[in-house]
């Protein structure tokens, strides 16, 4: 009897769940400025019917003129627009690209512009760039040399999910940032999310790949399962590589000079929970998905060359349902945009008015911050596109 | 031994689907479909747009299923896709229904995984989680 006794107790520990009992810190806020800011608000419109994929979205601002490039579900064109002028510069039949039966949405990781003429496509594992012409350049990911540059386990691919490329024409090769695929059977966060987070990758695909000392912040090399909200996001300035985690308050810095990499409190004035680790044993893809819709997450940061500052998103967390007793799900999280200045003082903090704008997608011009309007059905929709232009003033 | 077999149950893995009720009230009130009012059916829940679902193995497995289904089959969709509908459309038997008000996540049936549900008399039957582990099981216990 005893030792059925000891058996059923050990099927009965076996089936408990192993809560985490993890104190991890959110951080600081950061030091504000002193000056008062208001925001003002011009919008354009474009008449661009339905438009594939927000990865396939870029707007850049190059010598003074807005270009868009987007692909175009009617016309299944990659194309190039000029914003202000309202017309079409160049477009590229899709399946040039992707074969008649290609759908530019999910394969895409991000497009971006290099110059006017010359687009930069990331794939999970591939690097393309290509013009009007077509493909000139393309050059996958060496598995030999990933290996040769990677912890084991380390299973990575490139993100580019804004302008974040950045092309060195000294040693000719492309900066690109990767990330971990949280993979259930991580079994050493503190190993796999040590390894580097940023690839030069260089042009000649003999010639040896580079990183920079930069990684996930200490929070991700815990217990604490961070499910998909590992995605670091980065932005570069003349002087740094800015590093902003989906979990993490602080943003991390990188000195291209002293080549140094510190943290610096950054914390949203919305962010006032502790971040929930899924500890759901088997969690599987769906527990993930749940996780990531509801938790409070660090999205895009992005450097403003022509007022030296920095925009960082944050979406705000959510209960499982409303007050009506439906499910919230990601379209439901209210977001924020915080305004650091160069030595990463918050500006200011704008909650975004009513699911206004989509934030996905930032660009950047000389007359201010690109925002998408939110619209429902955005994707495969019939109805033209509004730009807004929002500037932050100092009084 | 009895009382250890009934703990050793207990430690499986959910078999059956967390968000039943909520299945059943969407269908009701956003489909109206009453599934205590139907004998034998099976519905596949397709989560169209969704990074992971709706891949063409998980299509390949519903179409080749589908013959064996019974009459009653339903196919959700979580966006319209031409494509996907064009090719059910040639399954006499599937009634294919389209989530176009988007109240599926607000019922908490927004997934990255596809599923078949098969029902009888009202009540869930079965689940199969169409993802890697889920579709080999599909393809040895459906018919087809």
């Amino acid at each position: 009897m005893k030792i059925l006794l000891f058996i059923a107790l050990c099927f009965l520990l076996a089936c408990q769940r192993t809560p985490e009992t993890i104190n991890l810190s959110r951080g600081q806020q950061p030091q504000k400025i002193e000056q008062k800011v208001s925001i003002s608000i011009d919008s354009t419109t474009l008449s661009i019917p339905m438009i594939f994929n927000l990865n396939c979205w870029h707007t850049k601002d190059i010598n003074d003129t807005v270009y868009a490039f987007f692909a175009n579900s009617k016309t299944n064109e990659f194309e190039v627009y000029n914003v202000e002028a309202g017309q079409s510069v160049w477009g590229l039949p899709i399946k040039t690209l992707f074969g008649s039966d290609g759908y530019p949405g999910s394969a895409i990781q991000s497009i971006e512009f290099i110059s006017l003429d010359t687009i930069l496509l990331l794939k999970e594992e591939q690097v393309i760039l290509f013009n009007k012409d077509g493909i000139f350049y393309e050059q996958s990911i060496n598995q030999e040399t990933k290996k040769n540059n990677y912890k084991e386990g380390f299973n990575y691919y490139l993100v580019s999910r804004n302008v974040s490329s950045k092309w060195d024409a000294v040693r000719k090769g492309f900066w690109l940032r990767a990330a971990c695929y949280n993979a259930s059977h991580i079994k050493k966060p503190e190993i796999h999310y040590s390894s580097a987070i940023e690839i030069f990758l260089p042009a000649d695909s003999t010639a040896k790949w580079d990183t920079l000392p930069t990684t996930y912040p200490p929070r991700y090399q815990t217990k604490c399962n961070h499910a998909w909200l590992d995605l670091p996001h980065r932005a570069i300035s003349p002087t740094s590589h800015v590093y902003s985690f989906s979990a993490e308050s602080d943003i991390y810095v990188y000195d291209i000079a002293t080549k140094t990499y510190t943290s610096r409190p950054a914390r949203s004035q919305y962010d006032t929970t502790d971040f929930p680790c899924l500890d759901k044993k088997n969690a599987n893809s769906d527990d993930r998905l749940q996780h990531f819709n509801l938790s409070p997450q660090y999205q895009d940061i992005i450097y403003d060359p022509y007022r030296d500052c920095y925009y960082r998103v944050f979406a705000h967390g959510l209960p499982e349902k409303n007050a009506k007793g439906f499910y919230n799900d990601i379209n439901d999280k209210e977001k924020s945009l915080m305004v650091f200045d160069k030595d990463f003082k918050l500006i200011t903090e704008w909650k975004i008015p009513e699911f206004k704008y989509i934030l996905d997608k930032i660009g950047v011009g000389k007359k201010g911050l690109y925002l998408l309007s939110k619209r429902t059905n955005f994707i495969n929709s019939n109805h033209v596109i509004q730009i807004n232009i929002i500037n932050f003033v100092l009084d | 031994m009895c009382w250890i077999s009934l703990l050793a149950m207990s430690c499986q893995r959910e078999t059956n689907f967390e968000r039943k009720d909520e299945l059943y009230k969407y269908l009701f009130n956003e489909q109206q479909i009453d599934l205590s009012q139907k004998g034998k059916l099976q519905l596949v829940v397709l989560q169209v747009g969704n990074c992971g679902a709706c891949t063409r193995e998980v299509l390949n497995l519903v179409e080749r299923k589908i013959p064996h289904f019974s009459d009653s089959t339903y196919v959700l969709m979580a966006r319209r896709d031409s494509s996907i509908e064009a090719n059910l459309a040639t399954f006499s038997k599937v009634k294919i229904l389209t989530d176009n008000s988007n109240m599926m996540p607000k019922y908490g049936l927004r997934y990255v995984t596809d599923y078949i549900f098969l029902f009888e008399a009202g009540e869930l039957k079965k689940t199969y989680r169409l993802d890697e582990y889920g579709l080999k099981n599909a393809e040895r216990q459906l018919k087809g």
